[in-house]
This record gives structure tokens, C-alpha cells and sequence, in this order.
């Protein structure tokens, strides 16, 4: 594995906007938004498990499904609080 | 090695098996490419008959073919221009031909919905290549953005085996939007900063 050298790391941060002078909380959203992560990277597993959730937790009647079946967790939980 | 890193780790054993054995028969990476859009086809047809599971299955034997082609090209030293157009293309056709399975299915349970949403993300998918084809004739290169055939392809397959594709189609939908526009906005930037004068050190 070859490590990158200065200027790919300064060519990434600029394209990822980090001179842009944004604040951290805003910056973590800029860059979700301007993806410039590789793949097998902590910032694409993340990516990754907000995807898999977002599929595998909504239920289904929420965005309309026409063949899903069944609440999903996150409509098993809704029901089971509201008894 | 992260989790991602790690299954593209496991899935790469069998994967380098099949290489091997098509090097050894000494079968053509355009053919594998081909073969991989006709099985693609059938699974366009699985989608649209909403038989979701047997789609997946066959989007899994469609794409080894697909991610082959490539690797089985250089083994055997038979990487060519044409190949790598080649394989764009059908690339394109076997996306619109899976999309187009599923307008299909939408269509016959009348979700007019649905079939906007389905030819939106069809549209910003075909976008998402053709953004990055025509950036990379002006720029050096343009790979910025989340939302590639890779990912497209695993969402495919996670729809379809766990019966969750309206999910998948909005996920696919919203981030090949934002691709789109990390694309232009990259292109816009790196074309911005070329055109600015050289700073010379005081």
C-alpha cells in the first residue's frame, strides 16, 4: 500500500473543501454531501451502515412500498410502544 | 481493514477461482461482458414479474460476469480501448434494463409514483457516467461522488433479497442526484482553478 504524498493530500482536502473556513459541524455535512472518500474507508462504512439502515429500518407504509411486506423494526417498535 | 474492506475481501476467493478458470479456458473478456448483460436481462425480467429473490439471484451470477471481464482481460493481456468501451456500454444497458424491469412492475400495479421515482433515479444513473465521461475529456479525472455502479449494483441485490426496493430506489435516487453534483461542481472547480494565473513566489 502506497501512502499518498503532500500534494494528493493537499489536492484532497481542497477538493473536499476543507480551506473552505467552514465550521466542524458543517464541514462533516459538506463533505457526506461532496463525497471524495475512497471505498474501504471508515467515512464509507459509515455511509454504508446510514444506507442499510435507512433500508432496512424504515417501515415500509412510510415510504409507500407497494411490495414490502410486514412493519420493519422501526414499525414493529412504533406498534409495540403504542401498545 | 474496514467492514466494507473486509467483505470485498471475502467475496474476492471465489471470485479469483472463476478468474482463473476462465483464463485457462481462454474465454474472451468481451464475451463475459455480453454473457453478463443477457443474464441481467433475465433478471430485468424477474424484476418486472416482482419476483424479487430469483431477480437477486441472478443480478448475483449477471454481475460476477460483469466484474470479471476486466480483471480476466489483463490476466490473459487481451486489455484493449475497445474493451473498456465496450464494457461501458453494456454497463449502461444492463442498469437501464434492471430500471426498466421495474417500471414495468410499478406500471402493472398502477404506482404511477413509483414509476416517476424509478425513471428519476434512471435518468440521474445514466447522468452519473455521462457526467464523469464528459468531465474526464476536459479534466484529468473526475471520481468524486458516492453513488457508482458498484454501489448501485449491491443496492440491486439488497432490494431485491430482502424485498425492500422502494427504499433502494429513493436511496439510489437521492445520492445519484448528489453525485451529479459533485461532478459538476469538481469539473467547475478544477476548470476555475486552471484558468487562474500561476502564483509566483515573493
Amino acid at each position: 500500500m502506497t501512502l499518498p504524498n503532500e500534494d494528493e493530500i493537499q489536492l484532497h482536502n481542497e477538493i473536499a473543501g476543507a480551506g473552505t473556513g467552514l465550521p466542524q459541524p458543517l464541514r462533516a455535512v459538506w463533505r457526506t454531501l461532496y463525497w471524495t472518500y475512497e471505498r474501504a474507508t471508515w467515512q464509507y462504512d459509515l455511509m454504508v451502515i446510514a444506507i442499510l439502515a435507512f433500508v432496512w429500518l424504515t417501515p415500509p407504509s412510510w415510504i409507500g412500498d407497494p411490495h414490502a411486506g410486514g412493519l420493519g423494526p422501526i414499525g414493529w417498535l412504533t406498534a409495540w410502544l403504542r401498545g | 481493514m474496514t467492514f466494507t474492506g473486509f467483505i470485498g475481501t471475502v467475496c474476492m476467493f471465489p471470485l479469483r477461482a472463476i478468474i482463473r478458470a476462465c483464463v485457462v479456458l481462454r474465454i474472451h473478456p468481451n464475451v463475459l461482458t455480453f454473457v453478463g448483460v443477457l443474464i441481467n436481462l433475465i433478471a430485468a425480467w424477474a424484476l418486472a414479474t416482482g419476483r424479487f429473490v430469483t431477480a437477486g439471484g441472478i443480478m448475483i451470477a449477471a454481475n460476477i460476469f460483469d466484474f470479471i471481464d476486466g480483471k480476466v482481460a489483463r490476466e490473459m493481456g487481451m486489455e484493449s480501448a475497445f474493451g473498456g468501451f465496450w464494457d461501458s456500454v453494456m454497463d449502461r444497458f444492463s442498469d437501464l434494463a434492471l430500471f426498466l424491469g421495474l417500471v414495468y412492475l410499478y406500471s402493472s400495479v398502477h404506482r404511477t409514483d413509483y414509476v416517476v421515482i424509478t425513471v428519476m433515479a434512471m435518468i440521474f444513473t445514466v447522468l452519473t457516467s455521462y457526467a464523469r465521461a464528459r468531465a474526464e475529456s476536459v479534466v484529468a479525472k473526475c471520481k468524486v461522488g458516492f453513488m457508482e455502479r458498484p454501489e448501485r449494483i449491491v443496492l440491486f441485490m439488497i432490494g431485491a433479497f430482502t424485498n425492500r426496493m422502494a427504499a433502494v430506489l429513493w436511496v439510489i435516487l437521492v445520492l445519484s442526484i448528489l453525485t451529479v453534483a459533485d461532478r459538476i461542481f469538481y469539473t467547475w472547480r478544477e476548470l476555475e482553478r486552471a484558468k487562474a494565473p500561476e502564483r509566483v513566489p515573493v
